[in-house]
């Protein structure tokens, strides 16, 4: 079984989860921040865009292959996929700055700082069911 | 388009195993220096480069230094330089060398907010002689299919990086002609 969710305000993407989402064993509101901070992450200004790749020490540059690549200025994460991607570590720390605001600060506090700053200090997972 | 964002990441990692690995090399924490004089870095300076015939010196003569210097950030790349925006961290310019001849291999413009070139038909109308393909970005992470996509036209050395939910334009690489498209 499969549950596709078209969040609001860009319902043409889709948040997609299979049923290992739902073992007891998961946090699926934890699951769900981690995916609509992809989202977040997508729906962000050039100018956005720019500070937070800053603020995780990520430089890019286009090689000659035609290939991207995000030189890392840093060597912690809050878990290790977040060195494959800018997008899958912005998505590592929202979850993080949501589920474990302390371990988000202690590793990667440029990124603590940035998502405070451009969601608010208030900034939390909402029940919204229609 | 639809795009899927997949949640339960454990289920699909051990598919995209594969993909992972090319990017999941080590590297060297970069540093940066601090250009004592900086030139106005724009694009007409970097469509005046010429991958394949400039070099570092000439690079040089037409940048000045580099804000940040990085040798192989993955095996084989050679060197890379960039120069950021002033008073950010936000590369506006990559060159890669080859490390040996130190020959320019690549060179990037990073197009920032509220310029034409963000517009992707104002910057396709810049090569009215390239014949492009289009070729999306390879999905990295199981749990995220990327939006990015590039329209390359090799033999004449482009490639236009978008995103296509936007057709907003991120950047533009020129490297040397090649003699197949």
């Amino acid at each position: 079984m499969t549950i596709r969710i078209r969040p609001q305000p860009v319902p043409q993407l889709e948040i997609v989860l299979f049923d290992s989402a739902f073992d007891q064993s998961r946090n699926l509101a934890r699951i769900l921040g981690h995916e609509l901070a992809h989202i977040a992450y997508r729906d962000l200004s050039a100018q956005d865009h720019d500070d937070l790749l800053a603020a995780l020490y990520r430089f890019e540059f286009n090689d000659a292959s035609g290939k991207k690549i995000y030189i890392r200025g840093r060597n912690k994460f809050v878990e290790e996929d977040g060195k494959l991607s800018p997008t899958e570590d912005i998505a590592n720390d929202i979850e993080y700055f949501l589920f474990d605001p302390k371990r988000l600060k202690e590793v990667t506090p440029t990124a603590f700082d940035w998502i405070k700053m451009h969601f608010g200090a208030n900034f939390k997972l909402e029940r919204v069911i229609k | 388009m639809t795009r899927k964002f997949v949640g339960s990441k454990e289920m699909l990692a051990a598919l995209s195993f594969g993909l992972l690995v090319s990017c999941a090399t080590g590297q060297n924490i970069p540093s940066t220096t601090n250009p004592a004089s900086r030139v106005l870095l724009s694009i007409e300076r970097v469509e005046a480069l010429n991958p394949g015939k400039d070099n570092e010196e000439s690079a040089k003569q037409l940048f000045g230094e580099p804000d940040m210097k990085v040798t192989d950030p993955e095996p084989g790349i050679g060197d890379v330089w960039l120069y950021f925006d002033p008073g950010t961290k936000a590369t506006r310019v990559s060159l890669q060398f080859d490390s040996k001849s130190t020959i320019l291999l690549a060179a990037a413009w990073f197009v920032r907010g509220n310029s034409p070139e963000e517009n992707l038909k104002t910057v396709i109308a810049k090569f009215p002689n390239a014949h492009f393909k289009k070729r999306e970005a390879k999905q990295i992470v199981p749990d995220y299919i990327p939006d990015e996509a590039y329209l390359e036209d090799r033999k004449l050395g482009v490639q236009i990086e978008y995103y296509q939910s936007n057709s907003r334009v991120h950047s533009i690489t020129w490297t040397a002609p090649k003699t197949q498209n």
